[in-house]
């Protein structure tokens, strides 16, 4: 039996192939809709403002925000999630994100010194410590506050878009994925050659 | 314990978005670089499966 269990852990913690990863996530696209519910985590901003006392001050924030505790509760389980993964199923190589020699070459020339097969999941300007820096809390902070504000104005964040909305073949998704692709490559090749 | 289903699906998610480095800055900053597949291949094998779950309903 403890066998069988460690040999079940070594087989999770082996890096997932992208294929597992959709065919998981539509699975659990569908237990949602098997229980009579709709995924969606960025909703939950909605949730916590409403639930903070938001519905005070703003009409959008007044509705039955009590019937959405179901989806705090996957949020909350999402956490757990990433943390049972990051320290019981992070296999031999620890956790890193196995990117391509070209992408770690593309980081080297912006000034971001990984090496390829080592290169960790978060970079180190998503840390406590470079939170207290200046650059590193309006990082943070300032792009944590556009997240939140942009998922909520655009009626989804990006994945939600992307996943939920693109494979119920919505227009609006359509648009907004192709307006956060701009955003992005905007970014990656504009902004952060400033950045960094 | 009527709301525990929830917690499970959402460990589900957690790990799976973890463990298939979705989560990843760098994964992201890969995807806009177009060096790789596998941010794409995720989305579009959802879509892909997704798809088939609703024409079964």
């Amino acid at each position: 039996m403890l066998d069988y269990l460690a040999a079940m852990r070594e087989f999770i913690s082996q890096p997932w192939p992208w294929w597992i990863g959709g065919i998981m996530i539509a699975f659990i696209l569908f237990v949602l809709l098997f229980f009579g519910k709709e995924f969606g985590i960025s909703a939950n901003f909605r949730v916590m403002c409403a639930a903070d006392g938001a519905d005070e001050y703003s009409d959008f924030f007044r509705f039955d925000w009590q019937s959405q505790a179901w989806n705090l509760l996957v949020a909350l389980g999402a956490m757990f999630g990433g943390y049972i993964a990051a320290s019981y199923f992070a296999g031999p190589e620890g956790n890193i994100a196995h990117v391509s020699e070209a992408t770690v070459q593309s980081l080297n020339e912006l000034g971001i010194m990984v090496k390829y097969g080592e290169v960790p999941l978060v970079p180190d300007f998503y840390s406590w410590t470079s939170l207290f820096t200046i650059k590193g809390f309006l990082i943070i902070v300032g792009g944590g506050f556009l997240v939140g504000f942009g998922a909520r104005y655009a009626g989804g964040c990006t994945s939600g878009h992307a996943i939920s909305g693109l494979s119920a073949l919505q227009i609006s998704s359509l648009i907004a994925v192709v307006g956060f692709f701009l955003g992005g490559l905007f970014m990656t090749y504009v902004i952060f050659p400033v950045l960094f | 314990m009527r709301y525990f289903k929830y917690i499970v699906v959402g460990v589900l998610f957690g790990v799976t978005l973890f463990k298939t480095e979705a989560v990843s800055w760098f994964r992201i900053f890969e995807m806009f670089h177009f060096q790789s597949f596998h941010m794409y291949g995720i989305i579009f094998f959802i879509c892909l499966n997704r798809d088939c779950d609703c024409s079964v309903d």
